[in-house]
């Protein structure tokens, strides 16, 4: 309340001084973070983070390339993926909808096996998919 | 590019109908345009889940319906007020209304057409605009692929898709409860164009987090007094820029933390700083509607920004009451939820609540790393704050309420209560705290560093306001002292009961204007 009551008093060259001083202030905050802001644009655009999402990228159009030459559409799919969480939940996404992932409790009309084998020439990455019919 | 200008049509056309219904500024109802889309795209959504039908004939359905609302609307105000050189003349003479409080801001503050103009707001865009060229990069990101555009995908495909995708044990792990406003757009989309498309969903997330930031800037700009538009469309551009860096990229990766702080970021800067305008309201209401339906984290945030606009606005409590009608397309959602879904979700767990009150050590225990993870997000831009208020304090707490703006409390209110939500939500939680504080503390204290530096740029606009237009609040002092001199002497000349019918369009004017100006120096 004491500062509040400070500025009524203060003589109109202060409040523009105060004013200058604050303006000035937070255009240094709000500057530094448009400076972040153009430097995160071009680390995306140029940086690591670019080539790992263009490597990622090369990764998950091979996933999808595969799955569209095993999986029919329309089927009904369990999926095994032995320790590799990321990769089923990256499969399940990509399957879908051509291949809809079921619970294992539930029957399924084929079953999509994902392993770590870099010397198969179908090979994302060095994993392998391959497909089982279950009926 | 080319994805980008296909989005943007796409948010034009389904966003811009109900934003020039609702709000008549023309530069704001253009950036409000993506968060209308976005909303009536989760309408549809919701009905297409409902139903278990298709989502396209309700995505044309609702947005023909705006259409109709938005010609009717117009057709209505055709014969509007016209704004002369400081008085309102009517252009149809059947006038049993007074002019509202955004035709008298409109006359006696920007003498333009609308609060904004568009060169101003068209700066502010061009500013932001390079943000949007990393919307080229790959569409790769995690949870982009594996929650918001999975969920497009079951959207795309329909409501008895969305059912089936929610029940399935089998993607637990993609947030089945998610709400639908991201999903159901680009599910939209893809009805429409290039189905399935994930780079198209991208531009199109970045879209709606672009006209989310620019919304806040813009209503920034309105906030400065008239002759400071331009410097105040240049911070307002910067602003916009600055929040994207705070994304951390967020904001162009398909993410939503960006686009559903920067919505909350619009809500609460409408509703609690802005001067109480109708478009403000409306801006507001739309926003905070739009965040509660992008992330289940916003729904309390949004509660309390309700409450504080209630508190803000108690002398009519009653009306500022009816704000809680932004919760019901959420609750709406919470029920389709419940009838759907059956897993577990990541929001405030009661008994999880009820322990950490009891001192449980298995809650109380992941509060400290929670603090030190929030802290080392938020630290340096809270200390840069907390000084620039300290300063501002010394002598432009007059200034910023003779500017008409709420006080300095609110947004820093807002902030404490969204970042207590999220300690909550991390001591509560289901997962184990320091794994879930790695993986995304970086992206929930989106908001709240959002807030900070919003509050801050509001003290810069006061700031350039007593720095390069000292005399405004002077001649704004006089202005104010007239026309309630005027006010009065007309409420003594005439009669009470039979004011209606006497009262000339002049008088009228004078009377909102009195209105306003006591809405502008009431003391909040």
């Amino acid at each position: 309340m004491l500062l509040v009551h400070a500025g009524r008093s203060a003589r109109p060259n202060a409040l523009r001084v105060l004013g200058a001083v604050v303006a000035l202030g937070c255009l240094v905050v709000v500057g530094w973070n448009a400076g972040s802001g153009a430097a995160v644009t071009d680390r995306l655009l140029h940086g690591q983070i670019r080539k790992d999402f263009d490597a990622g990228e090369k990764v998950t159009s091979c996933f999808e390339r595969r799955v569209e030459s095993l999986v029919p559409p329309g089927s009904t799919v369990h999926l095994e993926a032995k320790d590799m969480l990321v990769v089923a939940m990256r499969l399940t996404e990509v399957m879908y909808p051509r291949g809809f992932l079921v619970p294992d409790d539930q029957p399924a009309d084929y079953v999509v096996q994902a392993t770590i084998s870099p010397t198969e020439p179908t090979n994302c990455d060095g994993i392998a998919l391959n497909l089982r019919p279950l009926r | 590019m080319k994805l980008l200008v296909v989005a943007a049509v796409f948010l034009v056309l389904t966003g811009l109908p109900l934003a020039t219904a609702l709000i008549r500024s023309g530069p704001l109802a253009l950036a409000a345009a993506p968060t209308c889309s976005g909303l009536v795209c989760a309408f549809a959504g919701m009905a297409c889940l409902a139903t278990g039908t298709a989502l396209r004939p309700w995505v044309v359905a609702f947005t023909l319906l705006t259409w109709v609302v938005a010609a009717e609307v117009a057709v209505r105000r055709r014969p509007s007020w016209r704004v002369g050189a400081g008085s309102l003349t009517r252009g149809s003479p059947d006038a049993h209304d007074e002019p509202d409080v955004a035709d008298v801001r409109e006359a006696t503050d920007s003498g333009r057409s609308g609060l904004l103009g568009w060169l101003p707001a068209g700066l502010v865009a061009a500013l932001m605009a390079p943000v949007l060229a990393a919307t080229t990069s790959p569409p790769v990101e995690w949870d982009a692929r594996a929650i918001w555009w999975f969920h497009g995908l079951w959207f795309w495909q329909g409501g008895d898709a969305v059912a089936r995708a929610m029940a399935n044990p089998a993607f637990s792990w993609s947030h089945q409860d998610y709400p639908p406003l991201y999903p159901a757009s680009s599910g939209a989309l893809w009805t429409f164009y290039d189905p399935a498309d994930r780079a198209l969903a991208k531009a199109l997330g970045s879209g709606l987090t672009f006209g989310a930031v620019l919304l806040i800037a813009c209503v920034l700009v309105t906030l400065a007094p008239r002759r400071l538009r331009w410097p105040a469309a240049v911070a307002a551009g910067l602003l916009g820029m600055g929040l994207f860096g705070i994304g951390h990229g967020n904001g162009t990766a398909g993410h939503v933390d960006l686009l559903w702080a920067a919505s909350y970021g619009a809500a609460a800067l409408a509703l609690l700083v802005a001067p109480a305008r109708r478009d403000m309201v409306v801006i507001g209401a739309l926003s905070a509607m739009a965040a509660a339906l992008t992330k289940n984290e916003a729904v309390p945030a949004v509660l309390l920004l309700i409450v504080l606009f209630v508190i803000r606005h108690r002398a009519e409590w009653r009306r500022a009451a009816a704000m809680a009608a932004v919760m019901v397309p959420t609750v709406l959602w919470s029920a389709e939820t419940a009838h759907f879904f059956h897993g577990q979700n990541d929001s405030l767990s009661v008994s999880g609540l009820k322990g950490l009150l009891l001192g449980d050590h298995q809650y109380t225990d992941r509060v400290p790393p929670t603090l030190s993870a929030m802290w080392h997000q938020v630290g340096p831009t809270l200390l840069a704050t907390l000084a620039i208020t300290a300063v501002a304090l010394l002598g432009l707490g007059r200034q910023r309420r003779r500017q008409g703006l709420g006080s300095f409390v609110w947004l820093p209110l807002v902030t404490l209560g969204v970042a207590a939500s999220f300690l909550l939500i991390y001591a509560t939680g289901p997962h184990e705290v320091h794994w879930w504080l790695f993986t995304s503390i970086d992206r929930t204290m989106i908001v709240v560093r959002l807030m900070l530096v919003v509050e801050v740029a509001v003290w810069l606009v006061v700031g350039l306001s007593a720095w390069l237009d000292p005399h405004g609040p002077r001649q704004a002092r006089r202005v104010d002292r007239e026309a309630r001199r005027r006010a009065e002497s007309d409420d003594a000349t005439v009669a009470p009961e039979r004011a209606p019918q006497d009262m000339t369009a002049g008088s009228a004017h004078v009377r909102a204007r009195a209105r306003i100006t006591n809405r502008l120096l009431r003391p909040y």
